[in-house]
């Protein structure tokens, strides 16, 4: 055996190691991380920004904090599966109360903050769904029309 | 001798009327002017808020929109405390317009009386206007951001 062909072995050796260790990087990649910050508009009933984005699969932690100084009304970030915004809307306008999401509304969620004091702030953890535009909502009765916006997937 | 001079009493003249003109806006000064329009802001949204729960019929949560209104007359009480007591009694009477108004409207909400929630609702969006027609333009808030539909 020539001094060649065993340093080529061990090149091809080394050389597929290293494919091999890389191809265990991909399969265990960690996902991104995203922080995502919003904030009620001051007392207004509104998000600040109504407008976010991540990609998809991203591991998200959205911050939600209540920025009103007056009203002591909570608030919360839904978000909210792909057409169900008016039914979801609808069920929320009409509830009695504040502290849950209806049972049978839950399926339309794919991820909630607990409700949040005034000058507070909640977070979720969630994985970010399929590339496309997602509609989020505050779900206090009344507050989803004209508190939300959009979450923008990208692949 | 006094000086009679037509340019210098023409001049004193026209000085004395742009102080004369000043004078209003600087009346309408407030000592808090954020404070104030962040007060009054609540009122419109507080209506606009009602209105959206009256359409989905949601009585048991008016009630709470009432709160909301306190809230906002005690945060407005506070940002005129320092004004003159003319201009706070010119508004005590309006607020306590709206205070009761408001009531009305969640007293007709107990009662799941449409009708009357639509009239007292009405009544308490007048009261609103003349409360915030009493402040200075430069204090007046936006509008609420209305429903997206």
């Amino acid at each position: 055996m020539h001094h060649g062909d065993g340093r080529r072995t061990r090149r091809h050796a080394v050389l597929g190691l290293a494919a091999l260790s890389l191809a265990g990087c991909n399969r265990h990649k960690p996902p991104i991380q995203v922080a995502l910050h919003i904030s009620s508009d001051g007392d207004e009933l509104a998000f600040k920004p109504d407008h976010l984005s991540c990609p998809s699969g991203a591991q998200v932690q959205l911050f939600f904090h209540h920025a009103g100084q007056i009203l002591s009304d909570p608030h919360d970030w839904v978000l909210l599966a792909p057409g169900h915004l008016k039914a979801f809307l609808a069920d929320a306008d009409k509830a009695p109360d504040d502290t849950v999401i209806p049972a049978h509304d839950k399926a339309m969620v794919l991820a909630a903050t607990p409700l949040c004091g005034k000058q507070h702030t909640v977070m979720v953890q969630f994985i970010a769904p399929a590339p496309g535009n997602y509609d989020f909502v505050c779900s206090v009765p009344g507050h989803g029309e004209t508190m939300r916006g959009t979450l923008t997937v990208t692949a | 001798m006094p000086n009679y001079n037509p340019v210098r009493m023409s001049l004193m003249a026209g000085a004395a009327l742009f102080a004369l003109a000043l004078a209003p806006a600087r009346a309408q000064e407030m000592k808090s002017p954020q404070d104030v329009t962040h007060a009054l802001a609540t009122f419109p949204r507080v209506v606009l808020h009602t209105q959206i729960l009256m359409n989905a019929k949601n009585y048991a949560r008016l009630p709470h929109e009432n709160g909301e209104i306190q809230e906002g007359s005690e945060a407005l009480e506070k940002s005129i405390a320092g004004e003159p007591a003319a201009f706070k009694a010119k508004v005590e009477p309006l607020l306590k317009k709206v205070d009761a108004d408001s009531q009305s409207v969640a007293d007709a909400a107990d009662a799941h009386d449409d009708a009357k929630l639509a009239r007292n609702h009405a009544a308490l969006d007048a009261s609103v206007k003349q409360l915030l027609a009493a402040f200075p333009a430069s204090v007046q808030p936006p509008p609420p951001k209305p429903p997206k539909g």
